[in-house]
């Protein structure tokens, strides 16, 4: 049974000019132990996803329709007090280091101990403090630097420090919201390095968000692209890589420039932002993609199969003319 | 060390700016019309009388050398004597000075607790009728008017119910019996309650409203979605993670606000006849007397001056990315 | 939505439950406290405005450390406060003058200093020698004509003096005395002091030694001032100006109220027994109609007038300053601004002062209608040869907007001020300049009035003497009219001079210094009638108004306040008032 399962599931945000559904009808799983990337450009709908997994939508959003099944639960129905206990203890997030995420007038320590003595509460001081050193340990964080503020940290020691604290009560998914972004290619390898060891030490499901494709290629075994809310692909991640089907994720693939490719660099043209509201009963791509049909501009799209694993959301006659096409 | 040599600056800044406002002060005095001689209307005063007068109290000297005068009784602790009351200004301050801390100190602190513990609250339930409620009443009370206000709570509390003194500092009446101490310290208490309360609303407005608008600012900051990431509860958020940063500009403002509460705190002290410096300074300025009101201004300068110096070590302290 | 209202009902209730219990225990105390205070009926608990400025006898010249020390110290002659005549106090009896010796003889009386030792005749030789050697202000120059002052015996005394003076017994015989006892070693330590009057400014005393009725028993500054019945004073028992004078009660507490509105609440509550000071008339309504208190209306011995600078053109023309005295109508004064709680003024001496008062003098503006009021005034005008650009009275007879003042010169008259003291600081005055004001405008004056800092008033008209006009006022003036002399003789027109109007008249001044020497009093009142005369005939200062002083007492506890000039606060008050049982 997979240990997360959303089922059709749309968010929307009230906004002055009307309904804005940033998810729009997704569906998708993950099992205990596994990965799964989301990457897409920004205003696909990835960080709601994350947001809604974490139950943390801001006041004017909420879940049209869908169901989050998780471990058993329904996430969609949970209430305040339900959702309390579910975060940081069943799933938890590791947000960007570059942002004011840690409260600068607490100490780390003290921080990552909330997070576990709201969760266990019967747990003594002395087993608290342990595990504290456990968690620093396994992110590489020296024992003299615990009792430190967080502007005294690096940007890499900070955003370990956030591990530490996703990590400290053992959650079964962890969210992982662009965490490398900001930080340097260095130091980013560090950290992916980081989450692959901790994803296999301790058996934890991964949703890991990014714009950047060779980040979520390097750490996630399943990848989900999406854009303009929707899933427009998803497959293990050698799939999509050698095989890209929709035409977007051809772009976005062709779009990043490898280093080891002396052919002609083609960098596209700056696609057109979807619009999230006034489109229904189309492809949400129509407008920009460059094997467009009418029929894509007057039907909605279905999955196409490629494999068991591996789909892409389009018609399969314009997915034909795609490849012709090359 | 930082620390240590940040305070060590800081008080030889403080020591120039009070001898600059020592000197300003001391002039400005000098240049404002009228005379201490001109207050004395009686008419059994001979000119003879008046001229004596001038010599006895060193008012024929010219400006700069009365300036050197001063400065060197102040080093001796020596501020002069009053024009009105005859004594040395230091002990009338000694003896009103402790009034005006004991009333202010306690005020400012219940007021600032009372204001970031209500502002904290207001903002957590922002748009909520206990929010507007608080918004409204602190908007009130930032703006009433310090002598109808005191004047109001004064009749109600102490007349028409009859539960609180009219005024002044104790009951001679329990205190020439020979009380007991216990019972003295009761009985100012009991006196203290109405200015208390007038001093603890006029300031609390503001505190409240402070605190309530930085709360609202910290409520976008990072660090909360991510204490609601861990699960903590919705009163932890608050109280840990918001207010403690929330309230770090609203101190600052106590400390800035002192200088403005002196002279509310002088009118509350006219109409309760709390015996304090508020008062010395009004009937000090209106009698040209010179000498009082002189210390009295440099007193208040000091207070701030001193007062500032004590937030910022304060911030300091809370704010742990302040380091000196 | 629940959890968030539960939240804050948590907070709000933890606070709500310290201040309740704080309010709680104060509650308590209050009731208490209130419990307390059904004993000490022989205690009288009097009303200040304000703390006196200084207890110490060479310094306390305000009014309200006069109140505490008049209760203190003692002369040897007093006024009695119904016929305001020259007593006996100190002093047995009235003292015997010898014309050719220029003698007083004066017998003392058997009294005794508030610890228990004999008020002697060298109690007064020590004080005479006092004000002499330090030159005390306001008692040296009166006791300056003094040539010499043996003591016959322990109770006998005779002043010599140097020249026949009337004011002898109201000015030098009212100083206080001070106990040779006491003031003794400190006079010598003064002395060797580098500033010696200042030495002895800055003495304080804790219990004061004094012969009157009460003496001072804690001073607790900012707080209260303890009296106490003196034991051993001298009037205890004996009728004197027919009051057969205790004190009878025990102790008087002065208790200090910030704002009238406070000491007002405070008698009404019971707090203290009587405010010692002048009430304004909006309270009265209010206070006439609690049954606990009672109210009291007596005359002032005061002045408030409108004086001019004679010195500057066009105030030095006698017919300008007519005219404006015409113009001004004390009856709406009267009634308007003091709400007929007082008497308008017709001569610099008030017409309470029976016995000095000139009835007589030329009475300018009484009893006239409003156009007369203009009409008379415009003929004064006329007649001495001013013009106008309109006539305030045309060619019919009627009243009309006069404009455009000439002098006789045939100069338009420049633009004046009349300053008065701030509306906060004496609504009386500032108003009844902005009246005369208008009156003034009616007749074509370009005229206004300005308010200003009563200090920078004085400053303004006593020191720097730049003005045109201003109104002022004495709030107490003495009962003996000597002070006729300092503020209209020549002599005294100079900075910081009680003459500030300038006014400069060589009969004036012969008779001024005449009258300070004519001891018998018919004689004298001749004199100073005279100068009554001249001086309304000439206006430097124009009288406008005399306020009564209205005062309240409550009657819960006490009884047998007198009345007499100047009000019912007084040391006569203070010896006959009883308890109520």
């Amino acid at each position: 049974m997979a240990l997360l399962n959303v089922e059709n599931l749309t968010v929307g945000y009230k906004t002055k000019t009307g309904l804005l559904k940033a998810v729009n009808d997704i569906s998708f799983s993950i099992e205990q132990g596994r990965s799964l990337g989301f990457v897409g450009e920004s205003g696909c709908g990835k960080t709601t996803i994350g947001m809604t997994l974490m139950g943390l939508l801001p006041e004017n959003a909420s879940i049209l329709q869908g169901d989050i099944y998780f471990n058993g639960s329904n996430l969609a129905g949970l209430n305040d007090k339900q959702w309390r206990d579910f975060r940081g203890r069943e799933i938890s997030m590791i947000f960007q280091a570059a942002m004011n995420a840690m409260n600068p007038v607490i100490r780390v320590d003290e921080q990552i101990i909330e997070a576990i003595e709201t969760h266990n509460p019967e747990m003594s001081k002395t087993d608290i403090n342990e595990k504290v050193k456990t968690l620093f340990n396994m992110v590489d964080i020296p024992k003299d630097r615990l009792k430190d503020y967080p502007h005294q940290y690096s940007g890499g020691m900070k955003q370990r420090a956030i591990i530490a604290m996703a990590l400290a009560c053992n959650p079964r998914l962890i969210i992982a919201d662009e965490p490398t972004t900001a930080l340097d290619v260095i130091v980013q390898d560090q950290i992916l390095k980081e989450i692959k060891k901790i994803q296999k030490e301790l058996n934890t499901s991964v949703v890991f968000i990014s714009h950047d494709i060779a980040v979520v290629a390097d750490v996630c075994e399943d990848i989900c692209v999406m854009y303009g809310g929707q899933i427009v692909e998803k497959g293990k991640r050698e799939e999509v890589f050698k095989c890209p089907l929709h035409p977007y994720t051809k772009t976005l693939l062709a779009s990043y420039l490898s280093l080891d490719s002396d052919a002609n660099i083609k960098v596209p043209e700056i696609q057109k932002a979807p619009d999230l509201i006034t489109f229904n009963g189309k492809c949400c791509f129509a407008g920009s993609c460059n094997c467009c049909t009418a029929k894509c501009k007057s039907h909605s799209p279905g999955w196409v199969n490629m494999s068991e694993t591996h789909q892409a959301f389009c018609f399969e006659d314009t997915l034909k003319k795609d490849n012709n096409g090359r | 060390m930082g620390t240590r040599k940040f305070i060590f600056k800081k008080i030889i800044e403080i020591t120039i700016i009070f001898f600059v406002i020592l000197t300003l002060l001391f002039f400005l005095f000098r240049l404002s019309p009228g005379s201490p001689i001109s207050k004395m209307v009686d008419p059994g005063l001979t000119l003879e009388d008046q001229v004596l007068l001038i010599e006895q109290l060193g008012l024929d000297r010219p400006a700069f050398e009365q300036y050197i005068i001063y400065l060197k009784n102040f080093f001796t602790g020596n501020l002069g004597s009053s024009f009105h009351y005859g004594e040395a200004v230091s002990s009338i301050i000694m003896a009103k000075l402790p009034w005006t801390i004991l009333l202010f100190s306690l005020s400012t602190i219940l007021a600032a607790y009372a204001g970031i513990v209500l502002g904290k609250i207001s903002a957590w339930n922002k748009g909520s009728a206990l929010d507007n409620f608080l918004s409204i009443s602190a908007l009130i009370c930032h703006t009433l008017f310090i002598p109808w206000f005191a004047l109001l709570l004064l009749w109600v509390l102490g007349f028409k119910l009859g539960w609180f003194p009219l005024g002044g500092v104790l009951s001679p009446e329990i205190w020439i019996t020979g009380s007991s101490i216990p019972l003295k310290i009761l009985d100012v208490l009991h006196h203290m309650f109405l200015p208390l309360m007038t001093l603890f609303f006029i300031h609390l407005g503001s505190y409240l409203l402070l605190m309530r608008s930085s709360m609202l600012g910290v409520f976008k900051e990072d660090y909360i979605i991510t204490a609601r990431a861990k699960g903590l509860s919705e009163k932890v958020i608050r109280n840990k993670h918001a207010a403690k940063n929330a309230a770090l500009p609203v101190l600052t403002s106590v400390g800035l606000s002192l200088a403005f509460s002196i002279n509310g705190g002088a009118l509350t002290e006219q109409v309760f006849t709390w015996p304090g410096i508020g008062r010395e300074l009004i009937f000090a300025v209106s009698n040209n007397d010179y000498p009082l009101a002189q210390a009295c201004f440099l007193l208040i300068a000091a207070v701030v001056l001193v007062a500032n110096l004590i937030v910022d070590l304060l911030y300091a302290y809370m704010d742990p990315r302040i380091t000196y | 939505m629940l959890t968030k209202a539960k939240n804050l009902n948590r907070n709000g209730r933890s606070l709500l439950i310290v201040f309740l219990h704080m309010f709680l225990v104060i509650l308590m105390t209050g009731v208490f406290f209130s419990c307390q205070k059904k004993e000490e009926v022989k205690l009288l608990k009097i009303g200040l405005p304000e703390e006196p400025k200084s207890l110490n006898l060479w310094l306390g010249t305000d009014s309200n450390s006069r109140k505490i020390l008049s209760l203190i110290y003692q002369s040897l002659y007093t006024r009695d406060p119904k016929t305001l005549e020259m007593i006996p106090w100190l002093a047995k009896e009235e003292p015997v003058f010898d014309k050719e010796k220029l003698t007083y003889t004066v017998k003392l009386r058997q009294a005794k200093w508030s610890d228990g030792s004999e008020f002697t005749s060298e109690d007064v030789l020590f004080t005479k020698k006092f004000f002499f050697d330090f030159k005390i202000p306001r008692y040296y120059s009166k006791w300056k004509i003094i040539k010499k002052l043996e003591a016959i015996d322990e109770h006998t005394i005779v002043f010599h003096l140097q020249a026949p003076s009337a004011i002898f017994l109201s000015r030098v015989l009212t100083a206080p005395m001070v106990s040779k006892k006491e003031w003794g070693q400190i006079a010598v330590e003064a002395m060797n002091a580098e500033k010696p009057l200042k030495f002895l400014q800055d003495h304080s005393i804790e219990n004061p030694l004094g012969t009157g009725p009460f003496t001072l028993f804690e001073y607790k500054k900012g707080a209260y001032l303890h009296m106490k019945k003196n034991s051993h004073f001298f009037g205890t028992g004996k009728t004197i100006a027919n009051h057969l004078l205790g004190p009878y009660v025990d102790s008087i507490l002065f208790k200090i109220y910030g704002t009238s509105d406070v000491a007002i609440l405070a008698l009404k509550k019971g707090d203290i027994d009587m405010y010692w000071w002048d009430i304004q008339p909006g309270y009265l309504e209010d206070l006439k109609k609690d049954p606990n208190i009672e109210v009291f209306l007596n005359k002032k011995s005061a002045l408030y007038y409108m004086g001019f600078n004679v010195r500057k053109p066009p105030f030095d023309d006698k017919a300008l300053r007519q005219s404006i005295a015409t113009i001004i109508d004390k009856d709406f004064i009267l009634t308007r601004i003091l709400q007929n709680y007082g008497t308008p003024m017709y001569s610099i001496v008030p017409s309470g002062n029976v016995f000095w008062h000139n009835p007589n003098v030329r009475r300018y503006g009484e009893g006239l209608t409003p156009e007369d009021h203009i009409k008379e005034a415009y003929k004064i005008l006329k007649d001495a040869g001013y013009t106008w650009e309109t006539e305030p009275v045309d060619d019919n007879g009627d009243i009309v907007e006069g404009k455009g003042l000439k002098l006789p010169s045939g100069k338009v008259m420049d633009k004046f001020v009349i300053l008065t003291p701030p509306a906060d600081y004496d609504p009386k005055r500032a108003f009844a300049g902005v009246m005369i004001q208008e009156w003034m405008r009616k007749i074509g004056m370009p005229v206004s009035a300005r308010p200003m800092s009563f200090n920078s008033l004085l400053d303004t008209v006593k020191g720097k003497r730049e003005f045109d006009a201003f109104i002022l006022g004495y709030g107490k003036l003495n009962l003996d009219p000597d002070y006729l002399r300092p503020f209209f003789h020549s002599g005294y027109n100079k900075p910081r001079g009680w003459n500030m109007s300038g006014y400069t008249n060589p009969v004036y001044d012969k008779l001024a210094n005449e009258q300070k020497g004519i001891v018998e009093s018919k004689e004298r009142k001749k004199v100073i009638w005279e100068m009554q005369q001249i001086l309304m005939e000439d206006v430097p200062y124009i009288p406008l108004y005399n306020p009564h002083i209205l005062e309240a007492v409550s009657t819960k506890n006490f009884k047998g306040w007198i009345e007499k000039v100047n009000g019912i606060g007084s040391i006569w008050s203070l010896c006959v008032v009883k308890p109520k049982n």
